[in-house]
């Protein structure tokens, strides 16, 4: 156990253990892999078509 | 009804969508079908979107529905390998950090859709455990079981094995406090 900075206590196990520190950056990145592509034309002009019909 | 604000919050959308897409669809053609199959079906559905709630939760919705009825329809739901399988995946002691990684996204896709979506969501797409929630249709509950087996599951095929659940004291899990959504793509 622990006492945090405003007082309360906390206990140990709640501070991120590196390999979840680091499980967390990965999906992140493999996120942001395609977060970071440019958006295909193809889906820009299947928006387009999709928003002319409706 | 179709405005230019709807184009612009699907603009927004976009990158995240096709992410999360690909997460489930598990490849880049298969993901952007799925992306344009949602814009479709958003647009074609954008009256029942209520303006000032959460538009990115609401296509996000509408993609997973549209992946889980596909998989459904086509009975094509691929069972996560066996451990076996993919063991050499955890073995190998020496790798630079492209294969890691590329071997990290193998094990991810080992895992069943709804644990990759739960742990997509809520590691790196921004939504809390209740919108997440709210986006599958269940409980916080069962999103928090989901993104706690997955985390089990990557830790121990990137052998880095989590520990025991006997040995956890009582209360939340600590992949649950690690996982949440403090971070990632807004």
């Amino acid at each position: 156990m622990e006492t945090s900075e405003s007082g309360g206590v906390r206990e140990r196990d709640s501070a991120p253990k590196p390999k979840d520190t680091r499980l967390k950056e990965r999906v992140i990145a493999l996120y942001e892999e395609t977060v970071s592509e440019p958006i295909p034309e193809e889906l820009l002009k299947v928006l387009d078509a999709a928003l002319r019909k409706n | 009804m179709a405005t230019p604000s709807v184009r612009e919050e699907i603009l927004l959308c976009l990158p995240h969508l096709r992410a999360f897409a690909r997460s489930l669809a598990g490849n880049r053609d298969k993901a952007d079908d799925l992306v344009q199959d949602a814009i479709v079906l958003a647009l074609a559905a954008a009256d029942q979107f209520t303006p000032g709630t959460n538009f990115k939760a609401w296509i996000f919705t509408i993609l997973r529905n549209r992946y889980f009825n596909d998989l459904r329809k086509n009975r094509h739901i691929i069972e996560p390998l066996e451990a076996a399988d993919i063991s050499t995946l955890a073995t190998a002691a020496h790798h630079d950090a492209g294969l890691v990684f590329d071997e990290f996204r193998q094990a991810f896709m080992t895992l069943a859709p709804s644990q990759r979506e739960a742990l997509i969501l809520v590691a790196a797409s921004g939504f809390s455990y209740g919108e997440a929630a709210k986006v599958c249709n269940c409980a916080v509950g069962t999103i928090k079981s989901r993104v706690s087996r997955a985390r089990r599951e990557l830790l121990r095929l990137n052998g880095e094995d989590a520990p025991k659940a006997a040995g956890r004291p009582a209360g939340r899990p600590p992949a649950l406090l690690s996982l949440g959504a403090s971070g990632g793509a807004k």
